[in-house]
């Protein structure tokens, strides 16, 4: 199963619901498996979270295999899914 | 070139820009009275980038063309851009207790980065490439650039196309093989007559039948086709008497706006940036107004610098400094003047990049600095004049300061009266508590009230445009969660 390391920011002024986001591409997702991100863990993607445009999140951290999708806002939802397809696909 | 402040007047003075004011055509308007102060002040922009000690705020190097350029022709590479930008608009704000009228153009420069490169992306279209050849031209020549984004709007509950007169927004009346021909208007811009170019945007979003108004493009101030028609401010006669000096407030400097008229003006397609993707209007908008509304979190935060300095200034001079009231109204100044700054630094350091590599400011974080601009400044300007007392706006003239005219019984002059009961406290000569006082007035509700007030009110969008694009990032759902959660709600 594409496993995809999903990894928040702190949340300290998100713009939009995050949770609500995630959920969202989960629910367009059903055949992937997203686990919240650890380091250690080889994921085949990651999928950044920031509540904002200023991305003050560190992932560098965490590692994947075929790449990093980043959101900030909702409109980024479907874009995101995308992305997450076209990894999977490639 | 980093041009020397001279060398940016005698620039001005080689092109052939067309300017009317009062009904006549003016052909030396460098040196018209009216004119030259806000020549004045765009020339600190140059001055201070050749000083040492101003050098880091005022020049950044520019990736374009590899070499040391004035920061107003900068594209912002990182969040330390966006934040030099702001302390440098400070900076100049305390130099010159006015608008210095290079910002519109800066900003505009770096909203355009970002949007042509994604309307490049989108359409495959080549904006991107010729914005960024004008603007290593820009960068070059060292030009100030006019950032024209607002149109005279006519009917506002109508749009573009709508109008009863159809030129009321700038449109593209004619396409042809080589470029665009252009007609309408641009309002209030700022610096307009100073800069050698102008970059013209849109004013609005836009739909489809709006496809000839969502139109970019840059074209010089001494094109075929285009005149500018002087903006008056309060008092700006006073500039036009024999003399004048105390009576002006800031005799040197002074902010500049003008109605910039396109009667059919041929843009070449080098010089074209957008024409008719009317889906990349509104995003321009947005770009340019966010940066706009960080801008005001810098030059408004100078100038206000200088008015609390003039208000700590007057107290002296009325022998009131030590009042604990004044001292209050001092501390309640800087605490607003300090809050815009806040509001300035922090949408510029939760800025991020955007496709094109060019970085963006947070734009709540901006929108709420404009709107906090379109309200301190009167709150600021209301003690400065509460400090200040009545004769700032009661005061006799310099010339009759000046009179040697006998009026008095034992022969004093017109002068000896003024200067006898015009006195304060033995700290200061007359002639310079009227000086500190005409420079209040000015700022206050003279020539420079212009900027300081009117400016920060509808500059960069009217309020409601801030609260707009506030309520749109507000994330009220959220907010309501948390009070849900703390409250022991479930639901
Ligand atoms: C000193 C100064 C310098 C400026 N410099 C520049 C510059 O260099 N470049 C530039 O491009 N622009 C510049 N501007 C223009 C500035 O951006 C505009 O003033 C601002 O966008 C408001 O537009 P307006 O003045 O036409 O006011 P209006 O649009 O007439 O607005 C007046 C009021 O009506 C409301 N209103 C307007 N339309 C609607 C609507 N459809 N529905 C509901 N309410 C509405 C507004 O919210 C506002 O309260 C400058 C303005 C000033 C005052």
């Amino acid at each position: 199963m594409f496993k995809v390391g999903v990894r928040y920011c702190g949340g300290c002024n998100p713009r939009y619901e995050r949770d609500g986001l995630v959920e969202y591409i989960k629910e367009k997702l059903k055949q992937v498996d997203f686990q919240i991100a650890k380091e250690g863990v080889i994921y085949d993607a990651l999928l950044v979270v920031s509540g904002c445009t200023s991305m003050c999140v560190s992932f560098e951290q965490f590692q994947s295999k075929k790449g990093i999708v980043k959101v900030n806002s909702e409109d980024d939802k479907d874009e995101a899914v995308n992305s997450l397809l076209m990894l999977m696909e490639g | 070139m980093l041009m020397t402040g001279d060398q940016y007047i005698e620039s001005l003075r080689k092109l052939k820009t067309r300017v009317y004011l009062f009904g006549e055509k003016i052909d030396n308007w460098v040196d018209h009275p009216m004119i030259r102060p806000s020549i004045n002040c765009v020339a600190v922009t140059y001055d201070l980038a050749h000083e040492p000690q101003y050098q880091d705020l005022m020049t950044a190097e520019s990736e374009l063309i590899g070499e040391r350029v004035n920061r107003f022709g900068h594209i912002h590479k990182d969040t330390e851009d966006l934040k030099k930008k702001v302390k440098m608009q400070r900076l100049l704000g305390q130099k010159t207790a006015s608008c210095f009228q290079r910002c519109v153009g800066m900003d505009a420069f770096n909203a355009e980065f970002s949007t042509t490169y994604e309307m490049d992306k989108k359409y495959g279209t080549e904006y991107h490439k010729r914005f960024v050849e004008f603007l290593k031209q820009v960068q070059k020549e060292d030009w100030t650039v006019d950032g024209a984004m607002t149109d005279p709007k006519g009917d506002r509950g109508l749009s573009p196309s709508q109008q009863r007169d159809p030129d009321l927004f700038l449109r593209v009346t004619e396409r042809r093989p080589d470029g665009i021909v252009v007609r309408g208007a641009k309002a209030h811009q700022t610096g307009c007559i100073n800069s050698h170019w102008h970059l013209i945007m849109p004013t609005i979003s836009m739909k489809e039948e709006d496809k000839d108004y969502a139109v970019s493009f840059a074209c010089p101030s001494d094109v075929e086709g285009l005149y500018m028609i002087y903006g008056r401010q309060s008092c700006d006669t006073r500039k036009l008497e024999k003399g004048a000096d105390i009576d002006l407030g800031n005799r040197q400097f002074g902010g500049q706006e003008a109605l910039v008229v396109f009667d059919d003006v041929f843009i070449p397609n080098e010089y074209v940036f957008m024409d008719g993707e009317t889906e990349f209007a509104g995003v321009l908008v947005e770009r340019f107004a966010g940066y706009h509304r960080q801008s005001y979190g810098g030059c408004k935060v100078g100038v206000g610098d200088v008015i609390i300095g003039a208000s700590a200034l007057i107290a002296d001079y009325n022998g009131v400094s030590k009042a604990s009231h004044i001292k209050d109204k001092l501390i309640e100044m800087t605490h607003l003047n300090e809050t815009l700054y806040c509001c300035g630094l922090a949408c510029s350091t939760e800025g991020y990049p955007t496709e094109a590599g060019n970085y963006q400011i947070d734009m709540l974080l901006a929108n709420v600095c404009k709107l906090n601009v379109t309200r301190l400044p009167y709150d600021i300007v209301h003690l400065a004049e509460e400090i200040a007392g009545g004769i700032m706006v009661t005061m006799p003239s310099e010339q009759d300061f000046r009179s040697k005219m006998v009026v008095g019984r034992s022969g004093e002059t017109i002068g000896d009266i003024v200067n006898k009961y015009l006195a304060g406290s033995p700290l200061a000569t007359t002639e310079n508590r009227m000086r500190v006082l005409r420079f209040l007035e000015n700022i206050c509700l003279g020539a420079s009230a212009v900027g300081y007030r009117t400016e920060s009110l509808h500059g960069a969008g009217s309020p409601q445009a801030q609260r707009i694009m506030i309520a749109r990032q507000g994330n009220i759902e959220s907010k309501k969660q948390l009070a849900k959660d703390i409250a022991g709600i479930k639901e």
